[in-house]
């Protein structure tokens, strides 16, 4: 029943965004995933490959998405390919081999739910094999790897869709509509971090799985904490600033968890773009009291994404003024209404802000993005717009890690711009 | 007719100027000096700025002398002079007391005596030659929160008529306004003071021109429309809660004075001394029966 409350409210919501024209002047692709309801009637039959956590958390949302299928499941690790084939009811046909599920004559689509360095050759293969893809973000390991994966997308004409769920969940697409009717004015700074205190392991029933399953703490496997967690943040600065950056610098470390690990478990960067503004960004995985959020500058406000909230610099007028200065330009000579909390001596009034979103959608945008795909593929409609954000994004956080590991300012290398 | 308006944050509330027959550019400038002289204020009487001379003065004057800027030296001379002038009942020297009381509740704790006993403006003494200020008890701690906005207004209105402004409103969270001249539409400015359980009602109509008024009130009315005492005003001499719904407004051509003695009348409405000078001023209480009606009080 979330999925269907956050649906119907998202359908709502986009309805009066697109009145608003944001959608349809900036955003086409999305306008045309998110106005229609239900779709044509045709049934989306999916192939999921990679059946590990993230590959679960997508499958909760898809069976409850009408009219799509997961008619195939593939994971090399058993206890994973069995849970996900569970998942399916049991109807999923088991692969343990990527390239055998590719071959199957009955599928629309592939969901890629892997460790990253297997992104881009599965998706590269898939959309050889005239399979569209949705692949989980970050969009692959390397910049060239990204660009792989671009080419075939050009080449086969399939769908592409990377996992940045922000770009599906309402409460960003009204915040973007917002930025860019500039009411925070030109965006000057944005900060975005993502804090969490654990130590990013998952349970190993035997050590020769080790790098199997906790691929994300080794190199050959994983770029860390950017790949996982900043390549949303810069995704989303990267939409704002509708551009992406071409310098970076930054430090980095294992500073905490001293267990074997490879990855750092602390970034700190910063991405400058061509108009001298900057992104801001850090992860650790050993303090969790900040969270995440993304603050979005402005000589005119700030914006918090995911708290959801607004604060004007300067702020809206009381709206006993308002009434004054309509009753002064209308000659009315009425009495200006006072009464606030601040009436209360000795009480600091903060500014709390506005927020950008009142429906609590109780959604990331996950499930929203899952329909979004299960849509292009009834449509047959590839969205260039959010393929290339992923593309500048995923090579920024790997950028951000060449930094560190440099120990330079890395500039956004001229053969891999679009 | 040129209205300007501007607003900014301030002080932890909002600034609402209008501003008659002036231009954009003028206002813009106005505007300006009256942000820097509000800066400069808060940089010495905020308590939440850990480094503003009053947080300093708070945190040192239990253990020496301190020195104090002539202009904080003054504020809490003012400030003084009110606690005498109210019979003790406006005592800006109560911030610990208040933030006990507002943690634990009203209680007959040996620990709340102790506070009583040791904190508020009875134990600030004051060496004007020098601007020095000594604190003789562990618990005194000044609170700018019942007078800073009434010295920020007191400033603005400094400015306004430095200015050559004849005609203003400026706003400063609602509860304290200043009016100089008049309504471009009448010969005052005329305000209402709101109901608090319904706010598109008026309690109370009164004029100001010249003037400020200051309200305070001991608590808020929440979304469901209940009553919720604020737990920040009580009588300082006891440590009993004033915690009915009220409000106090007090109309004077001093905005200082306005702000301290709402608050002051908002605990005691006869703090006053019979001789107090009430020519030019005006006091009333805005309180509430069970039923949540008001009752409007002309205090004078």
């Amino acid at each position: 029943m979330i999925y269907k409350q956050s649906r119907r409210d998202f359908l709502q919501k986009t309805a009066l965004i697109t009145g608003g024209l944001f959608l349809g002047s900036h955003f086409p692709d999305l306008k045309a995933q998110s106005v229609i309801e239900g779709g044509n009637g045709k049934i989306v039959r999916l192939g999921l490959i990679g059946s590990g956590s993230r590959g679960q958390y997508l499958m909760t949302h898809i069976n409850l998405i009408p009219g799509v299928e997961v008619v195939a499941v593939c994971d090399n690790y058993q206890p994973n390919l069995n849970k996900g084939v569970e998942m399916t009811g049991g109807k999923a046909e088991p692969f343990d081999d990527y390239s055998k599920l590719l071959d199957k004559d009955d599928i629309d689509g592939i969901i890629i739910a892997t460790p990253l360095y297997l992104h881009s050759v599965m998706a590269v293969d898939a959309l050889n094999a005239g399979l569209h893809v949705f692949c989980e973000k970050a969009m692959a390991k390397t910049p060239s790897e990204c660009l792989d994966m671009y080419r075939a997308q050009q080449k086969t004409g399939k769908i592409l869709l990377i996992g940045h769920q922000r770009m599906f969940n309402p409460k960003y697409l009204k915040a973007f509509e917002m930025i860019n009717h500039g009411q925070l004015g030109d965006i000057t700074q944005i900060r975005a971090y993502w804090h969490r205190n654990n130590d990013w392991r998952r349970e190993v029933p035997e050590p020769g799985l080790e790098k199997t399953i906790n691929w994300r703490l080794y190199w050959d496997y994983s770029e860390g904490l950017m790949t996982e967690l900043g390549s949303h943040q810069i995704q989303v600065a990267n939409f704002i600033k509708k551009d992406f950056p071409r310098r970076v610098s930054g430090t980095g470390s294992i500073n905490y968890w001293h267990d074997g690990r490879e990855v750092f478990d602390n970034v700190n960067l910063v991405y400058e773009y061509p108009d001298g503004s900057s992104l801001i960004y850090d992860s650790m995985i050993n303090n969790a009291h900040y969270g995440l959020e993304e603050q979005i500058m402005g000589p005119k406000g700030t914006m918090e994404l995911e708290i959801g909230r607004m604060y004007s610099e300067n702020p809206p007028p009381a709206p006993g003024i308002l009434q004054l200065l309509n009753n002064i330009e209308h000659k009315i000579f009425d009495p200006l209404p006072l009464g606030g909390k601040s009436w209360i001596p000795e009480t600091e009034v903060k500014n709390i802000g506005e927020y950008i979103y009142e429906v609590d959608l109780e959604d990331d945008g996950t499930a929203l993005e899952m329909e979004g795909f299960a849509q292009m593929i009834r449509e047959d409609h590839h969205s260039d717009i959010l393929l290339r954000e992923a593309y500048y994004a995923s090579i920024a956080a790997v950028l951000g890690n060449e930094a560190i590991k440099k120990g330079e300012v890395i500039e956004f290398p001229e053969e891999y711009i679009l | 007719m040129n209205t300007q308006y501007r607003n900014f944050f301030s002080m932890g509330t909002r600034l609402d100027a209008v501003f008659i027959d002036i231009d954009e550019k003028y206002a813009d400038i106005l505007l300006s000096g009256i942000k820097n002289k509000l800066e400069e204020i808060e940089n010495i009487l905020s308590i939440y700025r850990p480094d503003s001379e009053l947080s300093i003065l708070n945190r040192t004057a239990h253990k020496q002398d301190v020195v104090v800027s002539r202009y904080l030296y003054n504020a809490i001379s003012e400030c003084m002079n009110y606690y005498i002038l109210t019979d003790r009942v406006f005592d800006a020297g109560r911030a610990k007391l208040t933030g006990y009381i507002q943690g634990v509740g009203k209680n007959e704790s040996e620990e709340l005596k102790e506070m009583l006993e040791t904190s508020g403006m009875e134990l600030v003494e004051l060496k004007k030659e020098g601007s020095i200020i000594r604190y003789h008890g562990k618990n005194v701690k000044i609170d700018s929160g019942g007078f800073g906005k009434g010295l920020a207004i007191r400033e603005v209105k400094r400015i306004l008529l430095s200015g050559g402004v004849e005609n203003a409103l400026v706003s400063f969270g609602e509860s304290s306004v200043l009016a100089l001249g008049s309504h471009p539409h009448g010969n005052h400015w005329p305000v209402a003071i709101a109901n608090i359980f319904d706010r598109k009602t008026a309690a109370k109509v009164t004029r100001i021109s010249n003037s400020s008024i200051s309200t305070s009130g001991t608590g808020f009315v929440d979304a469901s429309g209940l009553f919720k005492p604020a737990g920040n005003i009580f009588k300082p001499i006891t440590g009993e809660p004033v915690d009915d719904p009220r409000t106090v407004s007090f109309i004077s051509d001093d905005p200082l004075e306005a702000e301290i003695l709402s608050t002051a009348l908002l605990i005691d409405s006869e703090c006053l001394p019979a001789d107090y000078d009430r020519s030019g001023k005006e006091a009333f209480a805005v309180m509430y029966d069970s039923r949540n009606n008001f009752i409007v009080n002309e205090i004078f």
